[in-house]
């Protein structure tokens, strides 16, 4: 009974500790990072901006994209994405927001997932992170964080966009090159 | 009747039967309390085991379940905060100068611009009717080919707001594209400085 009782305890450890890994691991995967914390800010804030788009909205916009030219980039920049979320706040003075702010943010960016490509830090100018987690030798996400000491801006896209469309973003839109290379296609 | 006394003791008794009955009553029934074998014997039963295993077996699926709505959640959170955050440009600050966009047909909302009297001034972009269909419950509707003028009033407004996070986002990355061509730049001059 005793070693019954032992096995079963073992047993029941070890599927919690299984649980315990598998919804780590989901939430390490999941491009999209929590931006609730930063609301607070609103109130201090001079200008907010706060864009919340989820995949249903896009695949509505996608709808409702006309057949130009122009637009039709925009139909296949955007047909990969699954969400854009924006969250920026102006201030007026400087010290309204305070670094932990940021790094409630840049915490759930610090992961294997995630890989950091450009990382400027100016103290005059302001600092700006990007971030990209790729699966399979596909984009599934970017994250931006800038700052500067009047200005805090978050930005995650999500999507399954792979490194020619996100080029495509970078010279359409006013959106610039990231400087990251394609390798070109060997022809057969 | 001899027989009256064979089937129920009633009449004349037979001596014969009575014989019989004195010599087969040593087998008659003689009631006395049930002795059970003491190895037989049941001892109390111990219900703490399985109690316990029921209490561990709860735990455990508590357990699976909680972890699978905790590694689950953010993507679900994700999917309804799209709709419940109110898409909103408030201030009185400098505005975000977005860089210059192609030629599409359609007109995002500008940002406020400043009052002084008004510290704050809101523009939402109908937010209840991007909220409006997930409230109701309805699946979205992705497939069917026309639009209706509600569908189209929501797309309208997701457009503006997908615009507009194309601009910051824009923004940003010229900011770091720009910063990143100037780091390399110094660094290529500091280096020819070197060689030469």
């Amino acid at each position: 009974m005793k070693s019954l009782f032992q096995k079963s305890l073992k047993t029941i450890a070890l599927a919690g500790l299984l649980v315990s890994c598998v919804a780590a691991t989901a939430r390490a995967q999941n491009p999209r990072i929590e931006t609730n914390q930063l609301d607070a800010l609103a109130a201090k804030a001079s200008q907010t901006v706060d864009v919340n788009i989820d995949e249903r909205l896009i695949q509505l916009t996608i709808r409702f994209i006309g057949k130009g030219p122009d637009e039709q980039k925009l139909k296949e920049i955007i047909n990969g994405l699954k969400g854009i979320y924006v969250k920026s706040f102006e201030f007026e003075k400087e010290g309204e927001y305070a670094v932990a702010d940021l790094e409630s943010v840049r915490s759930q960016l610090r992961n294997a997932a995630w890989n950091k490509i450009v990382n400027i830090q100016s103290k005059k100018e302001g600092s700006v992170e990007v971030y990209l987690m790729s699966n399979a030798g596909q984009i599934s996400g970017l994250a931006v964080l800038a700052s500067d000491p009047k200005e805090i801006t978050v930005v995650n896209i999500i999507g399954n966009v792979d490194l020619d469309k996100l080029s495509e973003l970078e010279g359409q839109f006013g959106i610039p090159d990231l400087g990251i290379e394609v390798k070109p296609k060997r022809k057969n | 009747m001899k027989e009256d006394y064979l089937w129920d003791k009633t009449g004349e008794p037979d001596p014969e039967i009575q014989e019989l009955e004195q010599v087969l009553g040593a087998l008659r029934y003689q009631p006395r309390p049930l002795e059970i074998p003491a190895g037989l014997a049941p001892g109390r039963r111990s219900t703490f085991l399985p109690r316990l295993l029921t209490i561990a077996a709860t735990v455990a699926v508590m357990l699976l379940g909680a972890g699978l709505w905790f590694g689950l959640r953010p993507a679900r959170t994700g999917q309804i905060a799209g709709v419940e955050n109110k898409p909103a440009i408030t201030g009185s600050g400098p505005e975000i100068k977005p860089p210059v966009l192609p030629k599409i047909p359609f007109t995002p909302a500008p940002v406020a611009p400043a009052v002084p009297d008004e510290k704050q001034i809101r523009q939402r972009v109908n937010p209840g009717a991007l909220s409006r269909e997930v409230v109701a419950g309805h699946r979205p509707r992705l497939n069917t080919p026309k639009l209706t003028s509600q569908e189209l009033e929501e797309a309208q407004a997701a457009k503006e707001q997908l615009m507009l996070a194309l601009r910051v986002a824009s923004s940003k990355l010229n900011f770091a594209q720009k910063k990143a061509q100037e780091i390399n730049t110094q660094n290529q001059t500091q280096n020819q400085h070197k060689v030469g």
